[in-house]
C-alpha cells in the first residue's frame, strides 16, 4: 500500500507529520491550538488506546472504526503500523486532534500514527509510555498475528490494562501460546479480550437460555449428543466453534477427550455425569461467512431436543438513531469493542473455555523441514509410500510450476495404486488447457501420459468458462468427489514462491480471506490477471501438506516462513503433517 | 430467582427471567403503546425477556389481536427490527372486557389459561394496572374472586402506577384494599424515577466511593437542594392535576425518593428489603410539621401567563380543564428536616415547578464554607463553598465545584467545576426507566419499587402541609411562566441566609 493510502485508511482526523523525538510536545501544542479554535475548555478522556497493526494490510478500514469508537470513548489513540516486509527505514509519525460534535458536547481524540518500515517496532513501547495519559486505563489492540513471546509484545503488555486480539487472525494452534500468555503469572494484572470469544456472546446467551427453565437445567447431565454446525475459517476448525465447544465442555464438566476428524465432522466422546456425550463439530460452507457457528443442537437420552438455529446479532434500535446509518458490521463491531472497553476485569469463563478447547483439540503439528539430495526422488518415495499404505481413494492436489515437473515424470513410473488415485490441481493459471503455462498441460504431459491413469482421474480447472465459473465448477467437483461432505484431501503438494505465496494464494490478494468455499478465482491486481486456487480451509483439512522447495533463491523465504513470519505459505497446517522438503540450495543455512 | 444453570456463569445477564404473561389492564390507553410496549420490545431486542412470554391487553374497546398489535406497532421506534417485531407480536393478544365488570373475570381467567397452554408459560402472571387508581381495589378483588391472586402454579404480581393515594388516609385505605387480596411481596408500586439510571447511581456514588461517606453528614454539609423543574405546563392533564397539585404530583413520591437516597444510611445488603428499610427510616425521621407551621416551611405558587424560551404561554388558570379560580399549586418548595444523628440541623430544600425557565432535575449538596479565610485579597462573596451536584435530567452526571488559583502574580481564587457526564464517559445508552422496572418485576426484584409502609410514611410527612394549605386558601402566589417561581420562595430560603441555586 502507498503511504498516503495507508494514512487515509487509519487516520481519524487530519494527520500532520510529526518529529518522533518531539511527540509529547507536539501533542500538547495541538491540544492548545484546538482549544483556542473551538473554545473547548476542558476535555475528557476515558482510555488510552494503542493499536498495533502487525502488517499494513491490517490497517485497512481502521480509521472508520476508530472514528466511531472515539465518538463514544474519547481516547488518546496511538496507532503503530509495522511493515516487516518493507526495506528497513526510520520510523515516521503523524498526529492529529479531532473533536466530535456529538450530543452538543465536545469529545476529543488525539491520534498519533507511527509507521515502522522493516522494523519490528522495538522502539514503540518507549513512545507509548511517554505519551500515555496517566490514571486512565490503557487498552492495547493487536490487529493481525501478535508476535507472541517477543520483547516488544511483553513491554507493551506491561503498559496495558487490557489486551485485545482476535484469534481468528492467527493459526488456531497459536491458541496454546495465547493460553500461556493469559495464564502467565507475570500477567495477572492484565485482562485479555479475544474478539472471537466476544462474538460468541450471543450464542452463549441463546444456548444458556435454552437451559434456564428448571426442567431444562435438569436435562444437562442427560445430554447424549451435542452438535455444532459452523463455517470454517482459514483453519478447518477455527477458534469460534472451538471455543464454543470448549465453553460447553468446561461449564458441563466434560473432560479428557480429543476432537478427531471423522470424515464429515470433528468428533469427540466424553464421559459425562450421566453417561457418554458425543460432541460433533460439523463444517459447512455458507457464502460470505467465515469461522462462525451456524447452529446448535443438543439431544438428551430421552430424545428431548434443544436447538438454536440462528443467532440474530443484537441490534440497537430507536434510541441510538445516530448510529443507524452505520453498516451493520461496523455497528456490531462497535458494540463489541464498547463492551471490551467498558469492562476491565479478567474473564475467567473465557480462560476455562480456552483451557478446555485446548484439551480437546489435537492441533496439527508444526511444519517440519527436511533437506534432501534429490527433491523429486524423495517426494516420489513419500507419495508412493503414503498412497500404498492407504485404503480407499487416495486424493492428491498437485502443484504447478517448474519444480514438481521431474517428480511427476518419476511418479508415472512408480508403483502407485493407480486405480485408487484421484488428482486435483492446487491452482491454475487463467489460460486454456493446452497453453504452455497451463498447470494441467504440464501434469498431462508428465504424469498422465506415462502412467496407467485415465484422464478422468485428473480434475482439470475449466478455464475456458472464465475464472469465476471455473472456481465454481471445481467446488462442485470436490463436492461430488466427497459426496457432499467437507473435502478432506489425503495429500497436497505445494510450492513456495519467493514472495511467500503458495498455490495461488499470493500476499495481499482476496483469496487469502475466502473461507466460504473450497476454490476461488483470485484477482492478483496490478494487471496481473486472475489465478484459480484452492483455499486455506481445504489445504488445512488435508492429511499431509508437502512443500517442494528448490533453488538458492528460495532459501531466504523458506527461513522466514519457518520462523513464523506472516506469509501465506506459513498459514498452511495440514492435519497430520506439514513437511517442507528442500534441496541443498534452498535448505542451506535454514 | 437465580436458576443454577451452569451455562449462565459469566454472561452479562446472570439471572434468568421466568416465563410469564404480562396482563395490561387499560391496554387501549396511551401508556401501553407509548411506553410499555416499546419497553417490552426493547427487552426482547436485548433478549432479556423469557422465551415463553406473552402480553395480554385488557380493555373495553372491542379489538382483535391483529388490531391491537397494529396499534402497538405505532409506538415502536424508527428502524425497529421488523423481523423481530413479527416474532414478538405473535405473543401479543387482546381481551375485550370491562375491568369494572366482575362477570368478565371468569372469561379472562379462561383466556389466560389458554395462553398459558399456547405459550407454555406455566402460570406466572404480571398484572399491570394502567387504569385509574380508583379502580385498583376493584381489579384486585375481582382477580381474587377468580383465585388469580394466589395461583396454584407459578406466581402472580401486580404493578400499579402512581398516584398511590392522595393523602395518608387514602393511601392507607388503598394499601389495605390491595393487601386484602395480595401480599406485600406481590405488589410492585411503580415510581418511574427509581428506574432512572442516575437515580440508581446515587447509591453507587455514595457507597462505592470511600471519599464521600465520611463528609456526608451535618459536620460538613450545610444544606441540600433538590430541584425538579419543567418547562411544560399541565398539558392535557389539567383535570387530574387541578385536583392534585405539585406537592402530590412530584414531591410526595419522586423527590422524596431522591431525598431518601441522599439521606439514607448504608444498607447492609443491596437487596430489596434492606434498601427499602433504610429509606423508610429516613421518612420516619423527617420532621412532621404542624399545619400551622406550614407557612414557615413551605411555599406554593401557580404560574401566570409568561414566556418559555421566547414563546408566549398561557397561565395555569387558562389551561383546559382547570378551574378559573383554582388555588392548586404548580410550584412547591418545602424545607424538610431529617431529625436524626447524621442530618440534624441540615435543611433539605426541595422544589418543583411547571413552566420554569429550563428543564432540569438535580440534587445539589452544598458543603460548609472553610472555617478560616486565608485569602484576604479575595472578595468575600467569591469564596463560595464546595458544591456537589448530582444531575439527573436532562444532562446526567456529577459535578464538583472546587476553588483554584487564578494564574497570575497575586493569589486570586476562582471556582471551577469538575464535571463527569454520563453521556460522555459511557457511551452505553442508559436503559429507559420502564425497561428496567418491567424487567425487575419479571425477575421479582422489588428494590426499585415503593413499599407500602414507605408510601404511607411519605404521606405522613406531606399530609400536614396539604392540610395547612387547604385551610389557608389565599397563599398560592402567582409567578410568571418562565420564571423560577414565586417571590415568596426566594424570601423563604433567604431568611435562612441561603440562596436557591441558579441553574
Amino acid at each position: 500500500m502507498e503511504l498516503e493510502t495507508l494514512l487515509a485508511e487509519v487516520s481519524v482526523g487530519h494527520p500532520r507529520p510529526l518529529e518522533i523525538a518531539r511527540i509529547v510536545r507536539e501533542l500538547d501544542a495541538l491540544e492548545r491550538e484546538q482549544g483556542i479554535e473551538s473554545g473547548v475548555q476542558f476535555r475528557l478522556t476515558t482510555t488510552n488506546l494503542v493499536v498495533v497493526c502487525t502488517e499494513p494490510d491490517q490497517a485497512r478500514g481502521l480509521g472508520l472504526l476508530l472514528r466511531e469508537l472515539c465518538a463514544e470513548f474519547p481516547c488518546r489513540c496511538l496507532v503503530a503500523i509495522l511493515d516487516p516486509q518493507a526495506e528497513p527505514q526510520d520510523m515516521q509519525g503523524w498526529a492529529s486532534l479531532t473533536c466530535h460534535p456529538y450530543r452538543r458536547q465536545h469529545m476529543c481524540c488525539e491520534q498519533v500514527i507511527l509507521y515502522c518500515p522493516g522494523g519490528q517496532g522495538e522502539s514503540i513501547p518507549s513512545l507509548v509510555s511517554a505519551t500515555l495519559l496517566p490514571e486512565v486505563p490503557t487498552l492495547s489492540w493487536w490487529r493481525g498475528d501478535p508476535p507472541l513471546g517477543s520483547q516488544f509484545l511483553e513491554q507493551l503488555l506491561e503498559l496495558s490494562d487490557r489486551v485485545v486480539f482476535d484469534s481468528a487472525d492467527f493459526p488456531v494452534s497459536r491458541l496454546e501460546a495465547v493460553q500461556a500468555l493469559v495464564t502467565d503469572r507475570y500477567h495477572q494484572e492484565q485482562a485479555f479480550s479475544d474478539l472471537s470469544w466476544g462474538r460468541l456472546e450471543g450464542w452463549r446467551e441463546e444456548i444458556a437460555s435454552l437451559f434456564d427453565p428448571p426442567e431444562a437445567t435438569e436435562c444437562l447431565p442427560a445430554l447424549e449428543r451435542v452438535e455444532i454446525r459452523f463455517v470454517p475459517g482459514a483453519d478447518p476448525l477455527p477458534p469460534q466453534p472451538l471455543l464454543l465447544a470448549g465453553w460447553l465442555a468446561s461449564r458441563l464438566g466434560w473432560r479428557r477427550s480429543h476432537l478427531k476428524w471423522a470424515g464429515e465432522d470433528f468428533r469427540a466422546r466424553f464421559a459425562g455425569g450421566g453417561g457418554q456425550v458425543e460432541l460433533s463439530l460439523r463444517p459447512a460452507w455458507v457464502e460470505g461467512h467465515s469461522g462462525q457457528p451456524l447452529g446448535f443442537l443438543a439431544r438428551t437420552r430421552e430424545g428431548r431436543e434443544f436447538r438454536v438455529d440462528v443467532v440474530r446479532p443484537r441490534r440497537r434500535g430507536g434510541r441510538d438513531a445516530w448510529r443507524n446509518d452505520l453498516e451493520p458490521e461496523t455497528a456490531r463491531w462497535l458494540e463489541q469493542m464498547g463492551r471490551e472497553l467498558s469492562t476491565l476485569s479478567r474473564d475467567v469463563v473465557y480462560q476455562e473455555a480456552l483451557e478446555s478447547a485446548l484439551e480437546m483439540d489435537s492441533f496439527p503439528p508444526e511444519p517440519r523441514l527436511e533437506v534432501v539430495e534429490d527433491l523429486a526422488e524423495a517426494a516420489a518415495d513419500l507419495l508412493e509410500a503414503r498412497s500404498r499404505a492407504s485404503e480407499g481413494p487416495f486424493r492428491v492436489a498437485l502443484a504447478g510450476g517448474s519444480t514438481p515437473r521431474r517428480l511427476y515424470s518419476l511418479l508415472a513410473g512408480r508403483d502407485l495404486p493407480w486405480e485408487r488415485m484421484r488428482f486435483f490441481l492446487g491452482d491454475e493459471r487463467d489460460v486454456p488447457a493446452d497453453h504452455p503455462d497451463s498447470n494441467y498441460r504440464m501434469v498431462r504431459e508428465t504424469l498422465l501420459e506415462g502412467s496407467p491413469l485415465r484422464p478422468e482421474q485428473i480434475f482439470r480447472w475449466e478455464t475456458e468458462r472464465g475464472p469465476e465459473q471455473a472456481a465454481r465448477a471445481c467446488a462442485q467437483a470436490l463436492e461430488g468427489e466427497f459426496s457432499g461432505a467437507f473435502p478432506s484431501l489425503d495429500l497436497v503438494l505445494l510450492g513456495l514462491g519467493e514472495d511467500g505465496h503458495t498455490a495461488s494464494l499470493f500476499p495481499g490478494t482476496p483469496a487469502l480471506h475466502v473461507h466460504d468455499r473450497p476454490a476461488a478465482a483470485n484477482p492478483l491486481g496490478g494487471g496481473r490477471g486472475w489465478r484459480l486456487t484452492l483455499t486455506f480451509p481445504v489445504l488445512n483439512l488435508a492429511r499431509i501438506a508437502l512443500f517442494l522447495v528448490s533453488g538458492r533463491s528460495k532459501s531466504s523465504i523458506l527461513r522466514r516462513v519457518l520462523a513464523g513470519e506472516p506469509f501465506p505459505a506459513g498459514r498452511v497446517r495440514a492435519r497430520e503433517e506439514t513437511l517442507f522438503l528442500a534441496d541443498r540450495q534452498a535448505g542451506l543455512g535454514v | 430467582m437465580i436458576l443454577e444453570n451452569p451455562l449462565r456463569v459469566g454472561l452479562a445477564r446472570t439471572c434468568a427471567t421466568e416465563p410469564c404473561v404480562v396482563v395490561i389492564f387499560g391496554a387501549s390507553g396511551d401508556l401501553t403503546w407509548r411506553k410499555l410496549c416499546p419497553a417490552l420490545f426493547r427487552l426482547a431486542e436485548e433478549s432479556l425477556i423469557p422465551r415463553e412470554f406473552a402480553i395480554l391487553g385488557v380493555s373495553r374497546t372491542p379489538l382483535s389481536d391483529e388490531e391491537f398489535r397494529e396499534r402497538l406497532r405505532q409506538g415502536l421506534p424508527q428502524g425497529a427490527d421488523s423481523a423481530l417485531w413479527e416474532a414478538f407480536s405473535r405473543r401479543i393478544h387482546y381481551h375485550a372486557g370491562d375491568h369494572r365488570d366482575p362477570a368478565g373475570y371468569a372469561a379472562l381467567r379462561e383466556r389466560l389459561e389458554v395462553l398459558d397452554e399456547h405459550h407454555r408459560i406455566g402460570g406466572n402472571r404480571l398484572f399491570y394496572l394502567a387504569v385509574s387508581p380508583a379502580d385498583f381495589p376493584l381489579i384486585a378483588s375481582n382477580l381474587a374472586a377468580q383465585g388469580m391472586n394466589r395461583p396454584t402454579r407459578g406466581w402472580a404480581r401486580i404493578l400499579v402506577e402512581k398516584p398511590f393515594g392522595r393523602d395518608l388516609f387514602s393511601a392507607m385505605e388503598l394499601n389495605g384494599e390491595l393487601l386484602r387480596h395480595f401480599d406485600e411481596s406481590q405488589i410492585y408500586r411503580i415510581d418511574h424515577y427509581l428506574g432512572k439510571e442516575t437515580v440508581q447511581n446515587i447509591l453507587t456514588f455514595r457507597f462505592a466511593n470511600g471519599i464521600f461517606e465520611p463528609v456526608w453528614n451535618r459536620r460538613y454539609i450545610d444544606h441540600v437542594q433538590i430541584t425538579a423543574a419543567e418547562t411544560l405546563g399541565v398539558e392535557s392533564r389539567g383535570g387530574y392535576y387541578d385536583a392534585a397539585g405539585a406537592l402530590r404530583d412530584m414531591i410526595q413520591n419522586h423527590l422524596m425518593q431522591l431525598l431518601a437516597l441522599v439521606a439514607m444510611e448504608p444498607p447492609a445488603r443491596l437487596d430489596a428489603e434492606a434498601v427499602r428499610d433504610e429509606k423508610v427510616k429516613v421518612y420516619r425521621a423527617m420532621r412532621r410539621y404542624k399545619p400551622r407551621e406550614v407557612a414557615g416551611c413551605a411555599v406554593r405558587g401557580q404560574y401566570a401567563p409568561g414566556h418559555i424560551e421566547g414563546t408566549a404561554v398561557p397561565g395555569y388558570r387558562q389551561e383546559a380543564k382547570v378551574r378559573p379560580d383554582s388555588q392548586t399549586e404548580t410550584y412547591a418548595a418545602v424545607r424538610f428536616l431529617v431529625d436524626n444523628w447524621r442530618w440534624s440541623g441540615v435543611p433539605f430544600y426541595v422544589r418543583t415547578g411547571k413552566r420554569m425557565p429550563r428543564k432540569v432535575t438535580e440534587v445539589a449538596v452544598q458543603f460548609r464554607a472553610v472555617p478560616h479565610l486565608l485569602f484576604s485579597k479575595t472578595p468575600e462573596d467569591a469564596l463560595e463553598p464546595n458544591l456537589l451536584v448530582l444531575k439527573i435530567d436532562p444532562e446526567e452526571g456529577i459535578s464538583l465545584r472546587i476553588a483554584t488559583k487564578y494564574p497570575g502574580m497575586v493569589t486570586r481564587v476562582r471556582w471551577v467545576n469538575m464535571e463527569f457526564q454520563y453521556g460522555r464517559a459511557f457511551a452505553a445508552p442508559s436503559p429507559a426507566a420502564y425497561e428496567r422496572l418491567l424487567l425487575d418485576s419479571m425477575l421479582g426484584d422489588a428494590t426499585l419499587f415503593s413499599r407500602g409502609d414507605a408510601v404511607e410514611a411519605a404521606w405522613a410527612v406531606v399530609d400536614p402541609i396539604l392540610e395547612g394549605w387547604s385551610s389557608d386558601s389565599g397563599s398560592t402566589e402567582p409567578y410568571p411562566a418562565g420564571s423560577w417561581g414565586p417571590r415568596a420562595a426566594e424570601a423563604f430560603i433567604e431568611d435562612e441566609g441561603r440562596h436557591w441555586r441558579r441553574i
